[in-house]
């Protein structure tokens, strides 16, 4: 359904603090409101669509250990919450792990009000019952003999830690569900968290690795169609991919991206009412990985026919000497007619496109480093 | 020094968690001191005259 009269209210997590946009009804105007939690790194700031007041934010502060706040106001006052995600202990003499932040968080099912899901550093799924104010962890997952060696240990994983992401919840089924895990693969569960089977069919590692190890498979992001939640795209370390259920194998529909551009890179975004079209935003991934737009010239890409062909959207985004890219979580849509379409970049600044990326102009300059972008429809 | 932070946590909850991790050890970048020394050892007996002090380095960048 399209809901063409609400307000974008943006919440944007940075590694300095929390700020909120709030977009007047053309998307033309944004009202900053922030920083909140300045100084805290804010992983992941997240509005719940059930209630449309909830919010949570996963941060952490250098020194001090993780935590999430939570505001049922919307954003105007906030509380740290009373239990935040934390491994189970184990007995003395035990090796342990520890929740170094909570990097993802996702909201249950539309039928689950108070239900939340949250990914963490190093590898853990963890669900709320009380709208994020204590949370319990899935041993189903975490405690998985089978998950915790292909987890690895503390010397794996990426620069800033292992990270568990793309938390989805199948919008007709509660218990189904996926998750994403930095070398870890994508992985599945039908019955609420339970038990797991890998996804990873199809998928490509790097050369000379082998891709039946689940450990070699590197998902960057992975997003449901909300328009058909049987189909699904990944944006992998190697490649962009889309699956469509009841099928476990992945295709690689990036080999239409331009040579010149590679399809590498870390977001993806689904338009919500066509299954058909996505948004990805390339980065270079050549060499020692300097993890910036290709030759400094940021551009988001677009197919409109699942991946068969791919067409450049840079109208208005920097044309050259541009050394940023766009996080994981930091590129996504609002559900209004023309779709519109909002990146923060590792830059500081957070840009948006109000005709489905054909046209890009800058929100706001000068932030911190941006790690999440989310747009909620108020 | 368990007692000593369980009683914090109460005055201020969720503080212990911001310091001391889920398995029992103290945090990166957090430090205790009792007397001027360097403690570890939640284990440690602290007395009504001891001084403990709980330092936290700003680190980041």
């Amino acid at each position: 359904m399209v809901t063409a009269a609400k307000k974008v209210l943006l919440q944007v997590a940075t590694r300095k603090g929390a700020w909120l946009f709030h977009g007047d009804v053309a998307r033309r105007k944004w009202r900053v409101d922030g920083p909140h939690y300045l100084g805290h790194i804010i992983h992941h700031l997240m509005l719940d669509p059930r209630d449309g007041k909830t919010m949570l934010a996963a941060a952490s502060t250098g020194h001090l250990g993780p935590t999430l706040f939570r505001s049922v106001d919307r954003g105007r006052k906030w509380q740290e919450v009373k239990r935040p995600p934390a491994f189970a202990k184990v007995p003395e003499g035990e090796q342990g792990r520890v929740v170094n932040h909570t990097f993802w968080l996702t909201p249950g099912n539309a039928s689950q009000s108070g239900v939340w899901y949250a990914g963490t550093s190093p590898h853990g799924l963890f669900r709320s019952d009380d709208s994020g104010d204590s949370w319990e962890s899935l041993p189903g997952l975490n405690d998985d003999p089978q998950y915790r060696e292909w987890m690895g240990g503390p010397q794996d994983g990426t620069p800033d830690g292992p990270k568990l992401h793309s938390i989805i919840v199948d919008p007709r089924d509660a218990n189904h569900l996926y998750i994403g895990m930095s070398s870890g693969g994508v992985h599945e569960s039908r019955d609420g968290g339970r038990s797991w089977t890998p996804l990873i069919d199809g998928l490509e590692v790097v050369e000379m690795f082998d891709a039946s190890k689940v450990w070699f498979h590197d998902p960057h992001c992975v997003r449901i169609s909300p328009a058909n939640p049987d189909r699904l795209y990944q944006q992998n370390h190697c490649g962009i991919y889309r699956l469509d259920r009841p099928s476990n194998r992945w295709r690689r529909i990036g080999r239409k991206m331009p040579k010149s551009v590679g399809d590498v890179g870390f977001p993806v975004v689904v338009h919500p009412r066509d299954a058909d079209t996505a948004w990805v935003f390339p980065m270079d991934g050549s060499s020692v990985w300097p993890r910036i737009s290709v030759a400094g010239k940021p551009a988001a890409y677009v197919t409109r026919n699942g991946g068969k062909t791919w067409q450049r959207q840079d109208t208005g985004l920097p044309k050259a000497q541009a050394w940023w890219t766009v996080k994981r979580q930091a590129m996504t849509n609002d559900a209004r007619d023309p779709v519109g379409l909002y990146l923060g970049t590792t830059g500081g600044e957070l840009w948006m496109s109000s005709n489905e990326g054909s046209r890009w102009s800058c929100i706001a300059r000068h932030l911190p480093e941006i790690y999440a972008v989310e747009a909620a429809l108020v | 020094m368990a007692e000593l932070l369980a009683d914090l946590d109460r005055q201020f909850p969720g503080i212990r968690h911001r310091m001391i991790d889920e398995q029992g050890s103290v945090r990166p970048h957090m430090r205790i001191f009792v007397n001027g020394k360097q403690s570890f050892d939640l284990d440690e007996a602290v007395t009504s005259s001891d001084v403990v002090q709980i330092i936290q380095a700003l680190s980041g960048g």
